[in-house]
C-alpha cells in the first residue's frame, strides 16, 4: 500500500503551459484515446470539444505548440495507417485538426486516399473519417478524385456527391446515378442535397431541380425514390415563391391605403429582390 | 452507507481509501474534491454494491499508485447499473440535453455518409421552431445514437407522459442552470432530444455513473427510486432541481418529434 497521491489541478488545459512539445503531443495522443480528464459537457462527449473550447485559454505559444502536435499526430497516422486499429483515436485526431483548421493535412490526407492499396484496407470508420475531413476542410480536389472514391466503394459515393455539389453540380449528378440502391445511401443523400438546396438562389435551385429530373431516371430505385420526394418538395417551394401571397397582398394594399401612397418593400433576400423585378 | 462498505472491507483496505479521500479532499483539484464529498455523500449504493466498488478502487490503485483519479474512473466503470431499478413503464418519456457537436458526431457515425459538419449543419436547420422533417431526415436521427456508454436522462415527474422540456424555458442559460451542467457555458448549442421509455431499463444514478463527472450530486434519501441533479447557481429564475435516472446507449428509434434547438 502506497502515499495517496494529490489531486491535479482541475481538468482544463491550463497544466500544459510550460510542457515540452513532447509532453504535449504525448498529452494530446493520450487525450484523444480518451485516457485524460477534460471538462465535458455531458459525460459521453468527445475529447474533441473541450479541448477547442479550452485551448483559446492558453498563451499562443502553448496554443501553437497544441496546433503542431496535431499535425505531428495526423502526419504519423498518415505515414504508417495500418498500425492504428483505434477509430474512434483516428476520428477523434481528424476532428481536432479540422478544427484547429489545419489545411496543410489536406495534402497528406489527399495522398493517403489516393494510394488505393493502404486506403482501402483501412476500417471503414477509418476511411469515412478521412474523407469527412477532405470535405469539411473543403479541400479544392479534383473531380476526379471523388469520382475514383465512388468508383472504389459507390456507398462512399453519397460523400463524393456532398464535395461535388460545391463546385459542380453536373459532376455531382453524374455520380449520383453510381449510388446503390441502399435506403442508408438514399436517406444520407436526400439530406444532403436538401442541406445544399437551401443555400442556393432560386435560379441555381431551378438548375439544380432541372438536374435532378434529368438524373432521377438513371438511378437505382431508392436513389430515384428519394430523388422524387425531393423534387416533390423543392417543385412545391418554388411554385409557392411565384405565386403572389394573399397576406402580402392584403398588407401591401392596407399600407397602401393608410399611407397614401404604395409600399414599396426594401428587400434583403435575392428571392424578394427577384420576385420584385419580375413585378 | 461508505462507512460501511469500508467497514465491509477490513483495516488496511478502508484506511487506504480513507487516505486517499482526505488528499482528494485536501487536494487542488474542485473536481476530486466534490467527487470525494460524492463518495461520502452516496446514498443510492447497497453497501455491498459500494463495498465492491471500492474494492475494485483498491486493487486498481495498488497496479497504478501514481494515477489514483484513473483507477477511481476505472473502479467506477466496472460498477455501472447497480443504483435502483425503476420498473416499467413509467417515466414513459425522457429526455436529454446534447451539445449539437456529439450529437452531430453520433449522427455521423451511424450510417458513416454524412459528415459531422453536414450533421451539425443538418441539426441546426432540424433543430428550429416549426420544421417539419422528411422521412429520411427522421430516419437519419432515428438510428443514431443518442449517447454513448451511460446516458443521464431526465423526465417531468409531476406528469411523466409529457416532453420533460415542456415546463422549462428553452434555452442554453435555462437547461445548463435546471440541469446543473456546470461546464456547459451559455453560449453553447444545445439540442434537447424527447423520446418514448419503450423498454430501456433505467437507473437511478450513483457516483459509478458519474465516475469522473463532478456535477452529479447524490440524493440524501437512500429510499429515492431516482436521482434529482443540482441546479447551477446563479438561478435567478428559481428554477427547480430535475429528476435524473441513467440507462444504457441506444439509438433514437424511439424520438418524439420535433427536436429543439436552444441557444
Amino acid at each position: 500500500m502506497s502515499d495517496p497521491v494529490p489531486s491535479p489541478a482541475d481538468p482544463g488545459l491550463q497544466h500544459l503551459e510550460g510542457k515540452p512539445f513532447e509532453a504535449i503531443v504525448a498529452w494530446l495522443k493520450s487525450a484523444l484515446r480518451g485516457h485524460e480528464s477534460l471538462p465535458k459537457v455531458v459525460p459521453d462527449e468527445s475529447p474533441v470539444d473541450p479541448i477547442l473550447r479550452r485551448e483559446r485559454s492558453l498563451s499562443r505559444i502553448t496554443r501553437d505548440d497544441l496546433r503542431e502536435a496535431c499535425l505531428t499526430l495526423v502526419r504519423r497516422f498518415v505515414r504508417s495507417p495500418a498500425e492504428e486499429n483505434d477509430n474512434d483515436y483516428v476520428g477523434w485526431l481528424l476532428r481536432l485538426a479540422k478544427g484547429f483548421n489545419l489545411d496543410q493535412i489536406v495534402a497528406d490526407l489527399h495522398g493517403l486516399a489516393t494510394r488505393a492499396e493502404a486506403f482501402y484496407a483501412l476500417p471503414a470508420r477509418q476511411q469515412q473519417a478521412i474523407l469527412f475531413t477532405l470535405l469539411d476542410l473543403k479541400a479544392p480536389l479534383p473531380g476526379a478524385f471523388w469520382q475514383g472514391v465512388t468508383t472504389a466503394n459507390p456507398r462512399l459515393g453519397v460523400i463524393a456527391v456532398s464535395a461535388l455539389l460545391r463546385d459542380d453540380c453536373d459532376a455531382a449528378m453524374e455520380v449520383v446515378t453510381m449510388l446503390p440502391g441502399d435506403e442508408a445511401v438514399a436517406d444520407a443523400l436526400y439530406v444532403g442535397l436538401n442541406q445544399h438546396a437551401r443555400k442556393l438562389s432560386p435560379p441555381d435551385l431551378q438548375s439544380m431541380v432541372a438536374l435532378v429530373k434529368q438524373v432521377a431516371p438513371d438511378c437505382a430505385p431508392e436513389i430515384r425514390a428519394v430523388l422524387e420526394e425531393w423534387l416533390t418538395v423543392h417543385m412545391r417551394q418554388e411554385a409557392t415563391h411565384v405565386a403572389s401571397s394573399p397576406n402580402y397582398d392584403a398588407l401591401k394594399a392596407a399600407l397602401a391605403h393608410y399611407s397614401g401612397k404604395p409600399f414599396v418593400p426594401k428587400p434583403q433576400s435575392a428571392r424578394l429582390i427577384d420576385s420584385l423585378a419580375a413585378a | 452507507m461508505l462507512l460501511p462498505a469500508l467497514s465491509s472491507l477490513g483495516h488496511a483496505k478502508s484506511a487506504l481509501i480513507q487516505s486517499q479521500l482526505a488528499a482528494w479532499n485536501a487536494g487542488a483539484s474542485d473536481c476530486y474534491r466534490q467527487i470525494a464529498e460524492n463518495i461520502a455523500n452516496e446514498t443510492a449504493l447497497s453497501v455491498a454494491a459500494f463495498a465492491t466498488l471500492l474494492d475494485n478502487f483498491v486493487n486498481e490503485l495498488a497496479l497504478r499508485p501514481a494515477e489514483p483519479e484513473k483507477c477511481w474512473e476505472d473502479a467506477c466503470h466496472a460498477n455501472q447499473w447497480q443504483g435502483h431499478s425503476l420498473s416499467p413503464p413509467s417515466p414513459e418519456r425522457l429526455g436529454r440535453a446534447i451539445p449539437i457537436n456529439t450529437y452531430a458526431e453520433f449522427v455521423s457515425k451511424a450510417d458513416g455518409l454524412m459528415s459531422p459538419d453536414e450533421c451539425g449543419d443538418f441539426l441546426r436547420w432540424a433543430g428550429m421552431a416549426g420544421t417539419v422533417l422528411a422521412p429520411s431526415e427522421r430516419r437519419l436521427l432515428q438510428k443514431s445514437l443518442i449517447g454513448r456508454f451511460v446516458i443521464w436522462a431526465t423526465f417531468y415527474a409531476s406528469s411523466t407522459t409529457d416532453c420533460p422540456f415542456i415546463h422549462m424555458p428553452r434555452t442554453t442559460e435555462a437547461v445548463r442552470t435546471a440541469l446543473g451542467l456546470g461546464q456547459c457555458s451559455e453560449t453553447e448549442t444545445l439540442i434537447l432530444l424527447s423520446y418514448h421509455r419503450g423498454t430501456l431499463a433505467l437507473y437511478r444514478p450513483t457516483v459509478a455513473e458519474a465516475a469522473g463527472y463532478h456535477w452529479y450530486r447524490p440524493r440524501a434519501d437512500p429510499a429515492a427510486t431516482y436521482g434529482m441533479s443540482f441546479p447551477l447557481t446563479p438561478n435567478p429564475s428559481g428554477l427547480p432541481s430535475q429528476p435524473e435516472v441513467v440507462h444504457p446507449e441506444t439509438t433514437g428509434a424511439t424520438l418524439v418529434f420535433p427536436v429543439y434547438l436552444v441557444t
